[in-house]
């Protein structure tokens, strides 16, 4: 027992560098992606007060491009409301989708305050509204044109969104024209174009076409355009194409995005559970 | 001796803004960004205590993966640049990495700094590059098992011979 003493006393800046560096690993490993770590929760706090002590400065130099940016989807929205909506859902009374169940969406409009998409794999946009403005997570985050990522973390005031830029990022993809369905990610190298696999190459998908959402994912609305397809490519050997989708949203002049607040899914999931749980 | 000690304070403060600020939004070339928070490490008196060299190392990493969402590979990355500060230092200035002052330009010439930032630099950058693609891919897996089945299986292998034989007389 003496020699063991001894010897974490001679060896104790080893022994303090090992320690630290596996609470660190610890650290890292629990960042993950959709969870509620306390380093994110923290990270989040510190942006929003960094942002808030910055605003006036930051927002003095983009005031220009937020107000040609705003302008001009006032006038696209004044020219054609209906076009704009695919498919009606988002309105104030209640229709039926597809599946059957009654939909009702709401869109929160929210300013991007922190858009990181350039630095390497982790990025994300902050937002300036939170959990009291009604923003929770799991929510689809919508631009203008078409989708821009998922709400992974909230708080009060503040929320965090996963992007289309980030390697936790998948979700289900359609071609508009021939309703083939693939996945969409991004492979954390080309900085402005997704990847889309699993259309067979059957499908007579060409470049040009407009990618949308399925009704397969819990998150987003059917219907939102992701992207444009930019290049068709196959792997060698394989059997299906491997597409390079061109986002229909600029990351790189995002202001302002809608969060998208399903008001009956809460309801759905419990009657859901409570009636057909043991089916 | 206490004005200075602020003065420091002040200064590594405002370090920490402008990378925070300034250096974390330029980013160039698809991921490359200039990490100048580590100058306060590297200019950390030659008498510091290791131990607290790498507690406050592990505490300026933390402040940038707050900011940058990055869990933690600063905090790693600078850990590890502590703990090569001391072999690097006797390696380059041998006696006088235990004296008074600090490493810096003005107190020695340019291209001495210009070693010594360079060798930490690169283990910096090198341990965050590392840890940060390791955790991004099934490595991590691998890897952490390895790791912690080595350590694991050490402390026991260690404690048992400790047990069965102590160096003083015969135990079992």
């Amino acid at each position: 027992m003496q020699n063991l003493i001894s010897f974490i006393s001679r060896y104790n800046t080893l022994l303090l560098f090992l320690v630290l560096q596996l609470l660190v690993f610890n650290l890292i490993s629990s960042h993950r992606v959709f969870q509620n770590a306390a380093l994110f929760q923290m990270s989040a706090k510190l942006n929003g007060w960094i942002y808030n002590s910055t605003a006036e400065v930051n927002q003095y130099f983009k005031l220009k491009q937020l107000n040609d940016s705003l302008v001009n989807e006032n006038a696209r929205l004044k020219r054609n409301i209906e076009q704009y909506i695919p498919g009606k859902i988002f309105s104030d009374t209640l229709e039926k989708d597809t599946t059957g169940y009654y939909k009702l969406l709401r869109l929160i409009p929210s300013k991007v305050i922190q858009n990181s998409v350039e630095i390497g794999q982790n990025n994300y946009l902050t937002l300036d509204k939170g959990r009291l403005q009604g923003i929770q997570e799991d929510m689809a985050v919508l631009s203008e044109s078409g989708i821009v990522g998922v709400i992974n973390g909230v708080t009060n005031n503040y929320a965090s969104v996963v992007p289309l830029y980030h390697q936790g990022f998948r979700t289900s993809g359609r071609i508009k024209r021939n309703n083939d369905i693939g996945k969409v990610y991004w492979d954390g190298n080309s900085p402005e174009l997704l990847t889309m696999s699993d259309i067979g190459d059957y499908s007579d998908v060409q470049v040009g076409d407009t990618i949308t959402t399925t009704s397969f994912s819990s998150i987003f609305p059917e219907g939102i355009p992701i992207g444009i397809v930019d290049e068709v490519g196959r792997q060698a050997g394989s059997n299906y194409y491997i597409l390079k989708i061109k986002p229909i949203t600029n990351f790189r002049n995002l202001y302002y995005v809608y969060v998208v607040e399903d008001v009956l899914k809460n309801e759905r999931i419990q009657l859901e559970e409570v009636y057909q749980n043991n089916e | 001796m206490n004005s200075k000690l602020t003065r420091d304070i002040i200064i590594g403060l405002l370090l920490i803004a402008l990378q925070v600020l300034f250096f974390n939004r330029m980013i160039i070339l698809n991921g490359v960004m200039a990490s100048v928070y580590v100058l306060l490490i590297l200019r950390l008196p030659y008498k510091m205590n290791t131990s607290l060299v790498l507690l406050v190392a592990g505490l300026f990493g933390i402040i940038i993966d707050l900011v940058l969402y990055s869990g933690g590979v600063h905090a790693s990355a600078a850990i590890t640049m502590a703990f090569a500060r001391k072999p690097i230092l006797r390696g380059l200035i041998g006696k006088e990495a235990d004296g008074e002052g600090y490493p810096s330009i003005a107190s020695k010439n340019m291209s001495w700094f210009i070693t010594y930032s360079a060798a930490l630099i690169a283990i910096h950058q090198f341990w965050l590059f590392s840890v940060e693609t390791m955790f991004n891919t099934s490595f991590w897996f691998f890897i952490s098992r390895f790791f912690l089945s080595t350590i694991l299986s050490l402390i026991f292998v260690v404690l048992l011979d400790n047990i069965i034989e102590s160096p003083k007389g015969k135990r079992l």
